[in-house]
């Protein structure tokens, strides 16, 4: 095998390779440092580094042990150019060969130590590396020298082109009940409430962003951090680049926000108001319509059986399952069937039903409530039986006073909002919706007139007064009706048309149909969850139902009670003003001004502010009507860019015109004064006017 | 044979082409016929031929109309300026049918911020089409035109902001523009006098004080005693209902309840005031209808209608109307009266759409009072019809509050403007004898009749915006509103006509030397010359 000899020529090789490569790395890392040190971006000094690492490499010196007995060979005239034969073995040379192998291998020994080979591609590497870790320190040391300003960064930095939002994507992803993908839109879209909305932005040349939003958040926002938020309610947003002084304002983009709907619940059967006959089977079959937007996960019937009467009137309240659930799009049709035996009910009971459903909304589904109808059995056992001739009677029934507690429960429930969340609150707010409701039916009855849940409120009493019901039909829903009824009856009322359906007289039924007026209007408020709105109605309602109660008084002064006599001629109309006095008073009132700053606009004042000004007030209506104008907001934003640039967009002007004036208010006919009067004509007319002679 | 009949034939054609001849044709020399826009040239020599004229004019090509006495125009009509250059010639016309479109078009020049502006036009269409109001923000009215009917048509709109407004209307592909100027003005300043307290009386109050106007309401709560309420007004320590207080008033609303409890001296007081232009609004209650309540003299300065009842009844429930349109679809309550329309130089305000008037306005010397018998306007106010409660009272605030002498507003034709057509600006405000316009110093000549008002005469030179001292216009170009300007010629030459209207004598008629027309000649020798050929051939 091979000899000492060609392992010390392998060996001198191995170490000239280690040598070079060392030499290569160092140039990389220099390069690599070079790179860093003049602020080249990492992708441009990587692929420096590599590619002078791909030419060394490619480039490099092909160093083995025959080359390096080449290389010995002409250095050493002792080796007799035969070094080679060193690094043949022995057996493979001839006898010639072999004798001269040996001569070689005592000059080789005899070779003075150490041997050297050549270094020069060695050194030109680490000579490069010199120079570019001198160009390295050179740039790090120079900007900290007192000698040298920091002016580089800052030349460069202004040679910039300004900042931009080169890419804006919101990603929504809906509530995971809803069980709908994450969608992504390039600046505008519509987001199912509750959402996961992330904004994201890929800026350039920029120091800092922020997303200024119309709910008044201002979000910093950069290439590496989006804006994550809850849709909650629609807004309007833009995104505002920063750059030292430089300021670059996005467009207005749009984020809608559906909000996720209560369940919608429609009775079809029964009848708003049915009643059964004393003697059963009172079997009631219940068909309910329920829809939402998402779909419907549970639904129940609520029951409410009272039971007795007067003061011992007992009330309990059920939940029963529906039997039968047919899916029709997005909801159910539901049914059962109710057998108010089972129910525990009798003669003489009441039933108020009601529909609740539930959707999948988190943490807390939405509930949707039907209208109540009201079902009753008649009860024949009870017979009235009492001469009512002579005697004060209290026409008004028990039920007159609810509507105190419900103005209390309002009021209540108006104090307690700010402790409630909002589910509690609309529930509280339809509950007490739903006491109006049947409080109004109940006085509905007693004032003759029909009900209905739609359509005009006064609709229904118009059409009460057209359309005679049964005379019965109150008498048997309600006992205090009968006991009116049975009244009416005795004095020869017809009961044909409504108008005479009670005993009340013409104004105290124009008093109870205005008090049913108002309840209709709380009503509405209340179910619409804006119990402050249906205050003023509920106490409107009260003061009616009082007066109701003074024209019954009256009743009751004509069978025994004599009011006190009026002395007008003592107390009134004596012309004794020693006490009265003339009052004077002085108010300003300022005139609101709608919409300044757009009128402004409209107006032909192009300044900075006006525009600013202007962008508000439209991003305000944008807010509730984002498709309608928020290319109004672009354009406005458009313009007055063109404006500060020199370079006007004609096309935007008009629109944006357009769109003001879309967007402004109807105004409301003024107070104007007249042309003026032709003197002339004025005489020509008194001489046409004045008799003739 | 028939060849030499033939040959004849060409060789006499030819003869006749060769020699030219002439004949005598009588003609008047003095009339001549002139072709306008709307004619041909073949109309025109048509005519001439009739009415045996000397010549014929082309004024479309701009020839001059020479020294003729007597022009007979050949097409729509002359227009203003054509006229002026006719001068005293005696014109008869010979009108052709005018194109479809835009025949006639009227609008208010000026409309106050919140106020209706209609567009009144007439149109005809030889094709069912749609007559399109739009404004700067797209459509806002429109009205079917039927096939071949000449149409009367109303358009509104409510302009939305204050300045110069850009509308244009559409018929079928053709559209036209035109402006009207949007004005702010301050609101009246008024006294309200009740009897007592009511909420009509507070509605309006607080109507007129939201625009920033002032109010007195001087309420009777007692005799000698009363309750004033006064809104934006300066606090003076003393408020009296005399004649400097008036004087600063530009109207005084009150009911008929109220004037017969007023103090004679305050009554004569009133009457003097309206004598000298304040403006005075009158609910004609029962004690306004009553014929004791007031003496003459009062009755027929302040209260000079009469009236009529409608039926038994205590109370009417009805819809006004402005111009023939009802103010809102709910109804208020009114006296059961309406107000007669015999009073010379009384005119409607409000009608009750079956031709009873419910408000009038007649003149009283410098002042205007108005009469009306809508008591419960208040009921739109409180049912959510504001616009509804502010109509009903701008229209009777309008007709009769004194006009505020240093309120600046120009109103600039009625109609289109056209460039190089007359227009006579109005300007109303304190007295000036020049203006600019459109850069240019124009005299101005100020109304004697009219205090306040000064015209001027104008002639636009580009079409597009043009500024009148801050006003900005819309003038049409030559093309637009042709149909327009074709009824205009037509209507402004026959009231010319019409009043300059003059015995015609018979003229003297001369012969002149009319060439024979050579062309059947012609024709006849081509067409023998080719007999000829094929003959032969």
């Amino acid at each position: 095998m091979n000899s000492a000899a060609a392992a010390r020529l392998e060996a001198l090789a191995r170490a000239w390779r280690r040598g070079w490569l060392l030499a290569v790395v160092a140039l990389g890392a220099s390069v690599a440092l070079a790179g860093s040190a003049a602020e080249l971006s990492p992708a441009v000094a990587g692929l420096a580094t590599v590619g002078v690492l791909m030419l060394a490499v490619w480039r490099r010196p092909r160093v083995d042990a025959a080359l390096v007995a080449r290389h010995l060979d002409r250095a050493f005239a002792s080796l007799e150019e035969s070094a080679a034969l060193l690094l043949i073995p022995p057996g493979g040379l001839s006898a010639m060969e072999r004798v001269q192998r040996t001569r070689v291998e005592a000059a080789f020994a005899l070779l003075p130590e150490p041997i050297r080979l050549p270094q020069r591609p060695i050194w030109l590497n680490w000579g490069a590396t010199a120079l570019f870790l001198a160009v390295a320190l050179n740039t790090w040391i120079a900007p900290v020298s007192p000698l040298v300003p920091p002016m580089s960064a800052a030349a460069r930095r202004a040679s910039l082109p300004p900042p931009s939002l080169d890419r804006l994507r919101v990603t929504v992803a809906p509530p995971a009940y809803l069980g709908v993908r994450a969608t992504t839109s390039d600046g505008d879209t519509d987001a199912p409430e509750g959402s996961r909305l992330t904004i994201a932005v890929r800026l350039s040349n920029a120091d800092a962003a922020w997303m200024v939003t119309t709910a008044g958040d201002s979000l910093p926002i950069s290439n590496d951090r989006p804006v994550v938020q809850v849709a909650e309610r629609s807004m309007l947003y833009q995104v505002v680049v920063a750059r030292d002084t430089l300021r670059v304002v996005g467009e207005w983009h749009r984020i809608t926000v559906l909000p996720d709907r209560a369940p919608m619940l429609t009775v079809i059967r029964p009848e708003e108001r049915t009643s059964f006959p004393a003697s059963g089977p009172w079997r009631v079959p219940v068909e309910i319509l329920a829809s939402d937007d998402h779909g419907v996960v549970d639904a129940r019937l609520l029951a409410t059986i009272t039971t007795g009467s007067g003061e011992g009137v007992r009330f309990r309240e059920d939940t029963l399952p529906f039997s039968v659930r047919d899916r029709r799009g997005t909801g159910f049709l539901l049914r059962a069937e109710l057998d108010l035996g089972g129910l525990g009910m009798g003669p003489g009971d009441e039933l108020y039903l009601s529909a609740q459903a539930f959707d999948g909304r988190r943490p807390e589904p939405n509930e949707g409530r039907s209208a109540t109808v009201f079902i009753s059995i008649a009860d024949t056992a009870q017979v009235i039986e009492a001469d009512f001739d002579g005697l004060a009677i209290d026409r008004m029934p028990d039920y007159f006073r609810s509507q105190r507690q419900i103005i209390i429960d309002t009021e209540k429930l108006i104090v307690d909002r700010p402790r409630l969340t909002e589910a509690e609150f609309r529930r509280r707010s339809n509950d007490i919706g739903i006491d109006q409701q049947l409080l109004r039916l109940r006085y509905s009855e007693v004032v003759g007139d029909e009900s209905s849940e739609e359509g005009d409120p006064m609709g229904g009493r118009q059409h009460a007064a057209e359309e005679p019901e049964d005379p019965n039909a109150a008498a048997v829903a309600d006992p205090n009706a009968r006991v009116q009824a049975d009244l009416t009856t005795g004095q020869g009322h017809s009961h044909d048309i409504a108008e005479n359906a009670t005993l009340l007289g013409r104004s105290t039924k124009e008093l109870l149909r205005l008090a049913l007026g108002e309840m209709w209007q709380a009503e509405l408020h209340l179910r619409t969850f804006r119990p402050d709105t249906a205050l003023p109605y509920e106490h409107r309602a009260l003061e009616y139902l009082e007066a109701v109660r003074q024209a019954a008084r009256s009743y009751v002064k004509r069978v025994g009670l004599e009011p006190p006599p009026l002395e007008p001629d003592r107390k009134r109309l004596t012309g004794e003003l020693d006490g009265v006095r003339s009052a004077r008073s002085d108010t300003r009132v300022a005139a609101p001004g709608t919409f300044p700053a757009m009128r402004a606009l409209l107006d032909g004042r192009e300044d900075r502010a006006t525009f600013e000004a202007a962008g508000r007030e439209l991003a305000q209506l944008a807010v509730n009507e984002p498709a309608r104008h928020l290319g109004t907001l672009r354009d406005l934003r458009a313009v007055r860019d063109g404006i500060a640039t020199g370079s006007r967009c004609a096309d935007c002007a008009l629109r944006l015109r357009a769109g003001l004036l879309a967007a402004l208010p109807r105004p409301v006919p003024p107070a104007t004064t007249a042309a003026p009067n032709p003197s002339v004509g004025a005489r020509y007319f008194d001489r046409m006017r004045r008799p003739p002679p | 044979m028939i060849d030499r009949a033939v040959l004849g034939v060409a060789a006499l054609a030819l003869l006749v082409l060769g020699l030219r001849p002439s004949s005598d044709r009588m003609v008047d020399p003095t009339s001549v016929v002139v072709r306008v826009p709307g004619a041909t040239l073949a109309d025109a020599r048509a005519v001439a031929d009739s009415v045996g004229a000397g010549t014929t004019i082309d004024l479309v090509a701009g020839m001059p109309m020479g020294s003729a006495r007597q022009l007979h125009i050949v097409g729509w009509g002359l227009d203003a300026g054509e006229l002026r250059q006719a001068g005293t010639r005696t014109l008869v016309l010979h009108p052709r049918s005018l194109p479809d479109g835009v025949r006639t078009i009227s609008w208010d020049p000026s409309v106050r911020l919140g106020e209706v502006l209609e567009v009144r036009a007439s149109v005809r269409s030889s094709r069912r089409s749609v007559l399109v109001l739009l404004s700067e923000a797209g459509p806002v009215d429109s009205m079917a035109i039927p096939a071949g009917q000449l149409t009367e048509v109303v358009l509104r709109h409510v302009p939305r902001a204050a300045g110069s407004a850009q509308y244009a209307l559409r018929l079928g592909a053709r559209s036209d523009t035109f402006s009207v100027s949007v004005t702010v003005s301050p609101p009246p300043s008024l006294i309200i006098l009740a009897s007592a307290p009511a909420r009509e009386w507070s509605d309006l109050r607080d109507w007129i004080a939201r625009q920033g106007g002032s109010v007195t309401l001087r309420t009777m709560v007692s005799r000698d005693r009363s309750r004033i309420d006064r809104v934006n007004l300066p606090d003076n320590a003393t408020w009296a209902f005399d004649r400097s207080t008036l004087a600063r008033t530009s109207l005084v609303v009150t009911d008929g309840r109220t004037l017969v409890r007023l103090s004679p001296a305050e009554r004569v007081t009133l009457r003097m005031a309206v004598r000298a232009g304040l403006g005075l609004v009158v609910v004609l209650d029962r004690d306004a209808r009553d014929l004791r309540a007031f003496s003459a003299v009062d009755r027929a300065a302040l209260l000079p209608w009469t009236t009529t009842a409608v039926g038994d009844l205590e109370e009417r429930q009805l819809r006004p109307r402005v111009s023939g349109a009802p103010i809102s679809p709910t109804p208020v309550a009114a006296e059961p009266v309406v107000i007669g329309r015999n009073v010379f130089g009384s005119t409607p305000l409000l009608d009750d759409g079956q031709d009873g008037a419910l408000a009038m306005v007649a003149t009283e010397g410098a002042g205007r009072i108005v009469g009306t018998v809508v008591t419960g306007a208040g009921r739109w106010l409180r049912g959510g019809e504001p616009e509804a409660f502010g109509s009903y009272w701008n229209t009777l605030v309008r007709a009769a509050a004194r006009p505020d002498p240093m309120e600046t507003r120009w109103e600039v034709g009625n109609g289109p403007l056209l460039v190089d057509a007359e227009v006579t600006p109005v300007y109303w405000g304190p007295s000036r004898v020049s203006a600019t316009l459109e850069s240019e110093p124009v005299g101005m000549a100020v109304d004697p009749l009219v205090p306040g008002r000064a015209v001027a005469h104008w002639w636009p030179r580009h079409p597009g915006w043009n500024d009148i001292e801050g006003t900005k216009v819309w003038v049409g170009g030559r093309e637009s509103w042709s149909a327009w300007q074709a009824a205009e010629r037509r209507r402004v030459t026959e009231l010319w006509i019409d009043q300059h209207r003059s015995v015609m004598n018979d003229r003297e008629r001369v012969p002149v030397r009319s060439p024979w027309p050579l062309w059947p000649f012609y024709l006849v020798f081509v067409g023998a010359t080719a007999w000829l050929w094929r003959i032969r051939r």
